[in-house]
């Protein structure tokens, strides 16, 4: 069971009301080289075009951002789903198919987000072991409880191999921080990608909405507080 | 917040069950109006806190018996199609009849009022038919840990060993194992229900080996 993780990927199929089908296959891993060749990729993707201020990657070893990379090759077909209002969006991994009727936007942010945080992006790939299972069109309740337990999932392990573990969720305030620069700086290298090539618009658009990043997570982890009251308190 | 569970078998036959989360219930009930199998006292399990002159019926059982009733009819099917749906999506798998009565007895068991299964009443609110072993040991491992984040919040110790958890495992072990004589005996010795022995597999294989589990899905968090 555990052994199929190398194999581990996620289709999107949304069909539209005039009766087109867009379908999306993302692997969870996508080996690529660091130093990819200029002439198959456009300028917009090349890392230090409006590189993030807070970026860890090195333009000498990174040519291009792994973000922009994935993102210009599955924006074909966004701008004809995000024109209808609603969509059927059907969603298959390998353990179950997932359905919903939603707005565009609903349905694009889950793909996008499933591919950001499966990206080789070391800020966004924090999110990696939260995507592996993935939960498509998440609430902002389902975010919270998943974003912290895979966060204290991680301090665990730390914790475990001797190491000092954050439990206070310091470091996961910091993500958001980070993710909060990041979201900026990306948003403003599609920007300035869109004034050559407006089909990108549909990703500022989409990066623009990112609700997750924009949340109070501990006033939203006191909501969710009553849910977990019960464990332990009658027998430890 | 509720949970719809549609069994469409192959030659068509369809069961639908609907199960909120909420279901508020006086602790003495009319006893002509549930099975006797449902009664507190019929099989309970040697570790049940309720007391019999609290508690006339057996929570988890009252709120299984009426799908139980068809439960007969889908382990006879190899496979069926299982569609749920929740208030934010639909969830489908065509897969074997265990597979899915695990999923909606397992959603039952813990958002039902026993003082034992309702211990996960927090991973039952964010409910994941169908769950496989590794997606079982994240979502039960991380829960645990973010009951443990409340509790040092409020000052309290909080168990970052898992010593409670695996405590809690062998809890659940028996009550697994006395439900399901309850439902041995409520189907009226059916041969396909032996079938269930298997229905709780996945919680007690985890309770034997979670530190093995855990160390196999530790790459995807570090």
């Amino acid at each position: 069971m555990f052994d199929q993780r190398d194999q581990m990927y996620i289709e999107y199929t949304f069909t539209l009301d005039e009766g087109k089908v867009l379908r999306y296959k993302i692997d969870f891993d996508r080996p690529r080289a660091e130093i990819l060749d200029n002439a198959d990729y456009p300028e917009w993707t090349r890392l230090e075009f409006q590189k993030c201020g807070n970026c860890p990657l090195k333009s000498t070893e990174y040519s291009h951002c792994p973000v922009a990379i994935d993102a210009k090759e599955i924006i074909l077909g966004f701008k004809e789903i995000l024109s209808c209002s609603t969509t059927d969006v059907q969603v298959i991994t390998p353990e179950r198919d997932y359905f919903k009727r939603c707005d565009a936007q609903t349905g694009l942010r889950a793909l996008i987000g499933f591919v950001m945080a499966t990206s080789a992006c070391p800020i966004l790939s924090r999110m990696r072991g939260m995507a592996h299972y993935h939960l498509p069109f998440a609430s902002i309740d389902e975010i919270v409880f998943r974003v912290t337990t895979s966060y204290l999932l991680t301090q665990l392990y730390l914790y475990k191999d001797g190491q000092q573990p954050d439990w206070d969720l310091t470091g996961l305030k910091q993500h958001y921080e980070d993710m909060q620069t990041l979201n900026y700086d990306f948003l403003q290298r599609i920007r300035v990608a869109t004034e050559a090539d407006t089909n990108l618009d549909v990703l500022a658009t989409l990066f623009s909405i990112s609700s997750l990043l924009s949340m109070n997570l501990e006033q939203h982890l006191e909501k969710l507080k009553p849910l977990f009251s019960e464990w332990n308190t009658a027998r430890n | 917040m509720f949970i719809e569970y549609t069994f469409t078998m192959d030659d068509g036959k369809v069961l639908h069950y609907r199960i909120d989360y909420e279901r508020p219930r006086e602790r003495i009930l009319d006893a002509r109006q549930y099975p006797s199998w449902t009664r507190l006292e019929f099989h309970q399990c040697p570790n049940c806190p309720l007391s019999r002159s609290e508690y006339s019926h057996c929570p988890v059982a009252v709120d299984t018996h009426e799908i139980v009733q068809g439960f007969s009819e889908i382990i006879s099917c190899k496979e069926v199609d299982i569609l749920v749906k929740t208030p934010e999506r639909e969830y489908f798998k065509r897969t074997d009849a265990q597979t899915g009565l695990r999923a909606i007895i397992g959603f039952i068991m813990a958002s039902s009022a026993c003082p034992i299964s309702s211990m996960m009443r927090g991973m039952a609110f964010y409910h994941l038919p169908f769950a496989s072993v590794d997606e079982t040991v994240y979502r039960v491992a991380s829960s645990y840990l973010l009951k443990q984040y409340y509790l040092q919040k409020k000052g309290l110790k909080a168990d970052f060993e898992f010593e409670g958890l695996k405590v809690y495992f062998k809890e659940m072990q028996t009550v697994n194992f006395h439900v399901l004589d309850r439902i041995r005996d409520a189907s009226e010795a059916d041969a396909n229900l032996n079938v269930l022995a298997t229905l709780f597999t996945i919680s007690s294989m985890i309770s034997l080996t979670l530190d093995r589990h855990l160390k196999e899905i530790e790459h995807l968090f570090v």
